[in-house]
């Protein structure tokens, strides 16, 4: 079970960074979430479904990184650090 | 399904479908629109929102025992956005207008969904499943329970 097709022309990697712990995780015990900044699927563990607090206070650390990240890039492309904000994506 | 996430699931007895439902949204919430296709729209959407609102619970409880600011902020969005979803079990006349539409395999085959997940929870005909997903946007995800 787990993610069993990602794309049309993308093959499916050997494993998946999850989002929540940041461990290695098999596609068969990969579930799909949401995409980050450079609009890439992002998965994570399907055991996390079990500990509410991990669950949902993972995903919520997620979603906050990529909003500050954004801003950050926001931020430098404003001021014209255009470079940075390149580095950033 | 061209072009899209597929994502199998196995519920095998850990846990109801509309818990796991409850869950997988709250993960895939604050990408778009949901389609649930399941043969008892009404049934599931009773269960499935009984499980969100006790999801909702728990980030509640979560805000309220963190003091990082930038996770109290997050979990205002996520609250909020969670708060505001509208779920519905009519079919579709035109594109979906709740936020959360359960619906039979029929109904979304005359109008299939534009949304960014559908989750499937019965078995049905392969052609009609290739109909239903046939709107759904590139970066889609089809979550199918077996």
């Amino acid at each position: 079970m787990g993610i069993t097709k990602l794309g049309n022309e993308e093959k499916l990697p050997q494993y998946f960074v999850c989002v929540i712990c940041g461990k290695q995780v098999s596609p068969d015990l990969a579930t799909a979430g949401i995409a980050d900044n450079a609009h890439t699927l992002r998965f994570a563990c399907n055991g996390h479904f079990w500990n509410a607090h991990q669950f949902i206070v993972g995903w919520a650390n997620f979603l906050a990184t990529e909003r500050a990240n954004r801003t950050q890039r926001q931020f430098l492309l404003e001021y014209g650090e255009a470079t940075h904000a390149r580095a950033l994506c | 399904m061209h072009g899209l996430c597929v994502e199998a699931r196995l519920l095998n007895g850990h846990g109801s479908l509309s818990w796991d439902l409850a869950h997988h949204m709250y993960a895939r919430a604050l990408c778009g629109k949901i389609a649930i296709v399941t043969d008892r729209p009404k049934e599931l959407l009773a269960a499935t929102r009984k499980q969100w609102i006790r999801i909702c619970m728990q980030a509640m409880r979560e805000r309220a025992s963190t003091l990082n600011a930038s996770h109290i902020l997050e979990l205002n969005h996520i609250i909020a956005r969670m708060q505001s979803l509208q779920f519905t079990a009519m079919a579709p006349d035109d594109l979906l207008d709740a936020d959360v539409t359960f619906a039979t395999a029929d109904d979304f085959v005359r109008m299939p969904p534009v949304c960014p997940t559908v989750y499937i929870t019965y078995a049905f005909e392969r052609d009609k499943l290739h109909m239903l997903t046939s709107w759904l946007p590139k970066e889609g995800v089809i979550v199918v329970y077996s």
